[in-house]
């Protein structure tokens, strides 16, 4: 056996697992979406793309459109502007940090069902603590994810808490492999530390900042679990995300059909961030190494 | 002299914030963990208690007795979904990393499946799993959460095997080992601290996915998240019973995080950060 053979051998299987697991469903998917596929009923006559049309037509889509797009954005700035200054504070810590940063990436660990859960309890209006703390500081408790206004910013709240430590760590370890020469002419050239931070920090950080960025791009793309737990995209619709929206009236309303169109909605600039995720992970070579 | 001083306050200072936001990010799961085990008189009151004096275990004997079946599930899909994956990518990532197979484009496109949601795939994975009458069955979910685990699973140890150096194995080849010997006495020790990294990353992730195992299953092969979830809505008032099943779909994996501390940004970066 000639070793392109041997090699061929050894990709195959997993070549045939991931395409039938992924490539299969997809032309799948894509055929059920020009379809009126109730599951109830058995014809699913062909429909071309009513169920595209019709989804760009509708409110509740575009409002999901809207509430996912709002998610990313903000949770962009805080995450991003949380974890960078917890790397720089941890940055100044070489010693307790080995300590500090594997008990700060605690919630990232969390089952996303259970952040649900958790929101649930601290939250909770009357017997929370978050509600106690607020009236120790003489305000009024606040009615959390059941009110129309707040149910958006309390999931906010705890996806932020779940995800910070993994922007943290990154760009933390991003920190630790930049360069040391250039401080130290900096240094000698008189430079303050906010100039430090951003022209000469910033600038080198920033191909690690787009990697963090793209890859919770993706990540809020999908988000579901806490929705589902917490608020079933409620009150009203105001915290229903485009993956809830598509569960929601493939599995609620058995749309199946609408469902899958709606699917390809995230699908379609999911597949543009992938594409541009690859090109970068490409370019850094696929690592970015440590210095030690 | 003056400096050193100004340091150590600066770092105290630096170092007390830290502490505090530690506290503060682990609140709402020592909250959990009280919640499920306060006394029932003493749940969901106005103002709650932060301490319980008279800790019960009843929530948890709860949870032992009810949710086994579904701790089982979770236990056996997550194993052999990190099984398949380890399998897939130990054979695949060895090709790639050593004789180039299928280029650059072959790798990064597995890598790009990572990325694959799962909520395009809900639809056409239910239909199927429908036709083939695999509904409410462990493999239906177990072959979904093969899109979790093996593109990570082939690109973590593709990566991890890039880092034994080849010199070692084309010694050892010299030596007079066959190609199956160099793998299993240099290569396979070597990347064995990977490996177990990779595994307890897939069992995770297996361990944590929520949308596949809810509209996959729907009491026999139910997951741990599903039941929580369902818990939520069958028993509105059963704060502690709830509170003790998170605890326990928690805690193991919070314990395997710990095991993971040096791989943990790693792999949580997708091997881009060494």
């Amino acid at each position: 056996m000639t070793v392109r053979n041997r090699a061929l051998l050894l990709v195959l299987p997993t070549v045939i697992v991931l395409a039938s697991i992924v490539i299969f469903p997809m032309i799948f998917s894509l055929s059920v979406s020009v379809q009126a596929y109730d599951i109830r009923i058995p014809e699913h006559p062909f429909i071309g793309i009513k169920n595209w049309i019709n989804l760009l037509k509708n409110p509740d889509f575009l409002n999901a459109v809207s509430v996912t797009v709002t998610m990313i954005v903000t949770e962009l700035f805080f995450e991003l502007g949380l974890g960078l200054v917890l790397a720089l504070l941890l940055l100044q810590l070489p010693v307790f940090r080995g300590i500090l940063q594997p008990i700060l990436l605690i919630p990232m660990m969390v089952m996303p069902v259970v952040v649900g859960y958790m929101g649930r309890l601290i939250f909770e209006v009357r017997s929370g603590p978050i509600n106690y703390f607020l009236n120790l500081l003489g305000m009024e408790g606040l009615e959390w994810h059941a009110s129309p206004d707040l149910a958006l910013v309390t999931i906010l709240i705890l996806r932020i808490w779940r995800w910070t430590p993994f922007v943290m760590a990154t760009l933390l370890a991003g920190l630790l492999s930049l360069p040391q020469e250039p401080y130290q002419s900096a240094q000698v050239d008189g430079a303050n530390t906010w100039q430090i931070f951003t022209r000469l920090t910033l600038p080198m950080l920033k191909p690690i900042i787009t990697l963090v960025v793209v890859m919770r791009t993706l990540e809020v793309l999908q988000t579901f679990d806490i929705m589902y737990v917490l608020t079933m995209g409620g009150p009203g619709n105001r915290t229903t995300t485009l993956s809830l929206y598509t569960y929601l009236i493939g599995f609620r309303y058995w749309d199946i059909g609408q469902a899958a169109a709606a699917a390809w909605f995230i699908m379609i600039p999911l597949s543009i961030l992938v594409t541009f995720f690859v090109k970068l992970m490409q370019n850094e070579g696929g690592e970015i190494e440590k210095a030690k | 002299m003056k400096k050193r001083n100004k340091e150590i306050i600066r770092k105290s200072l630096i170092s007390l914030v830290m502490i505090l936001i530690v506290i503060g990010s682990l609140f709402p799961i020592y909250w959990l963990l009280l919640t499920s085990v306060q006394p029932r008189d003493e749940l969901m009151i106005s103002p709650p208690n932060f301490y319980t004096a008279q800790p019960t275990l009843q929530y948890w004997q709860f949870t032992f007795r009810e949710s086994i079946p579904e701790f089982i599930n979770s236990l056996v899909v997550a194993f052999f979904a990190t099984l398949i994956a380890i399998m897939a990518g130990a054979t695949s990532g060895y090709a790639f990393a050593r004789y180039g197979i299928g280029g650059k484009s072959l790798p990064f496109w597995i890598l790009s499946l990572k990325f694959f949601p799962p909520v395009v795939a809900i639809v056409p994975y239910f239909l199927m799993m429908r036709t083939l009458r695999l509904i409410d069955t462990q493999t239906a979910v177990i072959i979904t959460h093969l899109i979790i685990t093996v593109p990570f699973a082939v690109w973590m140890i593709k990566g991890f095997i890039q880092e034994v150096p080849r010199e070692l194995e084309e010694a050892a080849m010299i030596d007079g080992c066959t190609q199956l010997g160099v793998i299993r006495i240099i290569t396979l020790p070597l990347i064995a601290p990977g490996l177990v990294v990779t595994s307890l990353f897939c069992f995770i992730w297996s361990w944590n996915d929520f949308m596949f195992a809810l509209i996959l299953t729907r009491s026999k092969a139910m997951t741990i998240p599903v039941a929580i979830a369902g818990m939520r809505e069958a028993h509105g008032l059963m704060w502690g019973e709830v509170s003790a099943t998170a605890a326990l779909g928690t805690i193991p994996i919070i314990i395997l995080a710990i095991f993971l501390q040096k791989y943990l940004v790693r792999g949580l970066s997708l091997g881009s950060i060494k």
